[in-house]
């Protein structure tokens, strides 16, 4: 069975969180279709506590206060955390207040 | 001969009028450079071509003598509202080098300690919001302290919206707590002002419930003046009698949209299997999750799921209120007991439960009657719980999202563009309106915020909690100290609490840089003061906001601009460009790019690249070609005014597409109070009031109502027409029309108090709380509870060497204190135990 492609998707990070990791925007390789779930798991194995106190509440659910698009459209509009991921998608995540 | 000479250039133009936050169209008239007239522009939905004293007068806060029209900075380290700062002006080049060392000084120590404070209500939400969250600050305030608190996360988790609005073209009784919405005051008081009219001739009733017979009491069909801050007491009873005395409800209403039939544990929290709560379902006999198909929902009962005793909310509530009979609530409010009955059965039986109306083809619920609260019902210690009770008469009346009741603003966009989400099936805000409220999915910990929002989970803005922080940074344990402050738009002294309480606060600010138009209190504190435009100075896209200036009153959806009329007099600035330019020379600017491109939903073609650098008309022009099109660009609406979408049905009632549940029992309130009482011992938060957190609501008394001794009457502020919050103050055709009216800048009290206490008509009096006083003249008038004195809340004092206004200070009463506080909302008591005498 082919391997699943991996694609280089660009993630940045406005708002609060970049206080915290130090930086604005850093790119994650992952098999083409991945979900935005797995990209937050994987960002949240690159950065430990500090990530998951700003985005996820303790059971593992994002913050109400955090917000993530996709090509600058919410995720709610589209599949929500199950939304798949491309090479050309660009994921940002907002943390207000 | 006379000879008069022909205008070079005589011109009408479209902009939008920002004296309050109606955000009303007009036309301005210019004449070879010079305003000489405003007026409603037909164009626009929000006015209809009308437009009341405040837009009117407009041109005279444009063109008041008094304006500051450079920047200046202080010489005289020390600060106090008599004390001179010793201003010298100097260039904005050197303003914009002072703020950015700041700026940038502060940045890399901790950006946490820079706090910005507006009520530019055209910039808080994208521009500045976005430059917060780019900084790095998460301490960006907007509004006072006494209505957004408690209103807005009540309407967050009733309605789904930011704002509560009703329905008057078929509405037949409507009840006003503590507003005069309809009568010029309040949200879109332009267009909510013509509707209600026009609805008068087809005979709607208005009944309002206040302490003052204001302007609207005074027109309404029935004033019923009622004790300050006893609204949610009359609201409970009001129920009581709908449930209990007259089975007056509208239960298909309630079992199919709201949490009345969730089934409750003895404990109070919601039975639930698999994380969904239960219901009953009275057909098959069983407990089901709310969102399985049930034939019926059970509403009343106790049912066995487990092996535990459950009832249903709804069932819950109806046993809750009883305590609240009509003689026990006359006590309280002092209105006869048979008056509360009366009201309660013409509200009831003017929702016409069971009737329906056909709107554009579609058959839909018709409840002609609507309960609306704002401030005067709900700016009290117990704001919420009152809040909520209002709410609750319209949803058990079914009156919600349907022709003649009461209704949000905006839950759906148009073509749905956007719509509420659920949890648990309850109603959740849309993100466009929901800055982040969802009161169902918070947490609770250890603050980080200036506002303690982290401890006060149910709530929108927290303002009140940013005095506290600045007054004591430690005491909440913040984890650093506010040092920076910058405002616009928010006096915090006119939009607060005791002066001296405000002035120590900002003495405590290493640095405070203020944008105004005129030099107010909040100058007398700051380092740097810099000109800011007025709206005819300004660009601003699409300043009518979603959540309270863009009414579904008017039958559309519509969109403007703000365009300047004039050029800005002196060096006055839009502050937001220059807080744009001051993120420029932080290194910023793209980030705040990135942000609004969201904010804004710019499609691809139009979107910022955050390594350019645009003005703002190129701003301006990608937004408005983004949302409508190429051939709309930012010309045509400066020449045409404005794009209107007439609403469709659903738009305007949506209901019957809506799938979601609206609360009547409040456990994520309950489950809320758990956390914060544990997370607040656990820091060791000595005092911290959890008490409000009920997943039941109650009328309280607390210090305001308990007034005795030498304190024994209660102090409550209100609005007129003619002016808004302190902004209007200072115009000179406003003021004149204040000294008109017989209320406005007087002491009012009523003619049986006046007499006990040997006052006559037009004595100087003095009134003294436990923080302050003030002093006036009286106005003896049957327009005012016994036990109320009724000072209007926008003439306060004025810095020291500027031209006298008759003021009456109302905010000096007002203490600070535990007792003073809402303890879920934060909002700030506006109503205060008083003494008055003759001076």
């Amino acid at each position: 069975m082919p391997e699943a492609k991996g694609c280089a998707i660009t993630v940045e990070y406005l708002g609060l969180l970049q206080n915290v990791l130090g930086s604005r925007h850093e790119e994650y390789v992952m098999p083409s279709g991945s979900t935005v779930t797995a990209l937050l798991q994987t960002a949240l194995a690159r950065h430990g506590e500090p990530f998951r106190v700003y985005v996820l509440k303790a059971d593992g659910q994002l913050r109400p206060v955090v917000k993530i698009y996709v090509n600058n459209c919410p995720i709610q509009a589209l599949k929500g955390l199950e939304t798949p991921l491309s090479g050309e998608s660009k994921l940002s995540v907002i943390v207000g207040v | 001969m006379l000879q008069v000479k022909q205008p070079k250039e005589d011109t009408w133009l479209h902009t939008i009028c920002n004296m309050c936050l109606g955000d009303c169209g007009i036309l301005v008239h210019r004449v070879d450079g010079v305003v000489v007239k405003i007026e409603g522009d037909p164009n626009c939905p929000n006015s209809n071509g009308k437009i009341c004293a405040k837009g009117i007068a407009g041109m005279m806060t444009l063109y008041d003598p008094q304006r500051v029209t450079r920047p200046m900075k202080r010489t005289n380290p020390q600060k106090g509202l008599d004390i001179d700062p010793g201003w010298v002006p100097i260039s904005w080049e050197e303003a914009l080098n002072i703020l950015e060392e700041k700026l940038r000084t502060a940045r890399a120590k901790d950006p946490r300690e820079v706090a910005v404070a507006t009520f530019d209500s055209a910039n808080l939400l994208d521009k500045i919001a976005s430059w917060a969250m780019a900084y790095g600050t998460p301490n960006s305030f907007w509004a006072g302290y006494f209505c957004g608190q408690y209103l807005h996360s009540s309407m967050y988790l009733t309605n789904g919206t930011f704002h509560s609005d009703f329905d008057p073209e078929y509405c037949k009784y409507l009840l006003l707590f503590g507003n005069q919405a309809g009568f010029m005051v309040g949200l879109s008081p332009n267009i909510t002002s013509q509707r209600v009219a026009q609805a008068r001739k087809r005979g709607l009733r208005v009944v309002v419930v206040d302490p003052i017979g204001n302007n609207a009491a005074a027109k309404a069909d029935e004033w019923v003046p009622i004790k300050p801050g006893a609204d949610g007491a009359l609201a409970l009873a009001m129920i009581n009698v709908l449930l209990n005395e007259l089975d007056i409800c509208d239960r298909p209403f309630v079992k199919k949209h709201t949490n009345g039939p969730y089934l409750v544990k003895p404990d109070g929290f919601y039975m639930r299997q698999r994380g969904k709560p239960m219901v009953w379902d009275a057909a098959e006999g069983q407990a089901k999750p709310y969102d399985a198909f049930v034939e019926d929902y059970a509403l009343e009962g106790t049912y066995t799921v487990e092996g535990i005793p459950c009832t249903p909310a709804f069932q819950l509530l109806k046993q809750h209120v009883k305590k609240y009979t009509p003689e026990v609530a006359s006590e309280t409010t002092t209105i006869p007991a048979a008056t509360i009955r009366r009201l309660a059965e013409e509200f009831g039986r003017a929702a016409s439960i069971g009737s329906t109306v056909t709107v554009d083809g579609v058959e839909l619920p018709l409840r002609p009657a609507a309960a609306n609260i704002y401030r005067g019902a709900g700016s009290h210690r117990h704001g919420v719980m009152a809040a909520l009770a209002i709410q609750t008469l319209n949803l058990i009346v079914g009156s919600f999202y349907v022709p003649g009741g009461h209704r949000g603003m905006n839950l759906i966009g148009p073509s749905w563009k956007w719509s509420p989400s659920m949890v648990d099936g309850m109603v959740i805000p849309p993100p466009i309106l929901g800055h982040g409220a969802n009161y169902y999915g918070y947490e609770v910990k250890e603050p980080q915020t200036m506002g303690l929002y982290e401890l006060f989970p149910i709530s929108t803005n927290r303002s009140p909690m940013m005095l506290m922080s600045s007054l004591d940074w430690q005491k909440n344990q913040l984890p650093y100290k506010p040092r920076i402050l910058i405002t616009c738009r928010r006096n915090l002294f006119r939009g607060g609490v005791n002066y001296d309480v405000t002035a120590e606060a900002m003495k405590n600010y290493e640095f405070i840089a203020t944008f105004c138009v005129r030099l107010d209190e909040m100058a007398q504190f700051a380092d740097l003061v810099l000109p800011e435009q007025t709206y005819l100075e300004k660009l601003q896209v699409f300043p009518n906001s979603l959540s309270w200036s863009h009414t579904a009153q008017t039958g559309y959806f519509y969109w403007g601009v703000r365009q300047p009329v004039v050029p800005p007099v002196g060096e006055a600035r839009d502050w937001a460009d220059v807080m744009i330019e001051l993120a420029d020379r932080l290194g910023f600017l793209g980030e705040i790019y990135k942000l609004l491109n969201i904010a804004y939903e710019l499609n691809e073609a139009y979107i910022l690249d955050p390594s350019r650098k645009y003005t703002q008309e190129e701003i301006a022009e990608r937004r408005v070609k983004s949302q409508f099109g190429p051939e709309k660009s930012l010309e045509w609406f400066k020449d045409n005014g404005f794009v209107s979408i007439k609403r469709k049905v659903d738009e305007l009632f949506p209901l019957y597409k809506l799938d979601v549940r609206f609360p009547i029992y409040y456990e994520n309130i309950k489950r809320a109070g758990q956390q914060v009482q544990e997370v607040t011992e656990r820091m060791g938060l000595k005092g911290w009031d959890v008490s409000d957190y009920q997943a039941l609501l109650d009328w309280k008394p607390d210090h305001a109502r308990g007034e005795s001794g030498e304190f024994d009457l209660l102090a409550c502020n209100f609005r007129v027409p003619t002016h808004t919050q302190g902004w209007s103050q200072h115009n000179p055709w406003l003021g004149e029309l204040s000294r008109l009216n017989p209320y406005a800048q007087k002491v009012l009290i009523s003619t049986e108090t006046a007499k006990k206490k040997g006052i006559k008509d037009k004595d100087p009096v003095c009134v003294e709380s436990s923080v302050g006083k003030l002093t006036g003249e009286a106005k003896v008038t049957e327009c005012i509870h016994p036990q109320a004195i009724g000072i209007s809340s926008h003439f306060n004092h004025l810095v020291k060497g500027k031209e006298k206004a008759e003021a009456v200070n109302f905010n000096n009463l007002i203490p600070f204190d535990a007792d003073q506080i809402d303890w879920v909302s934060t909002g700030v008591d506006a109503c205060v135990p008083v003494k008055v005498s003759k001076i």
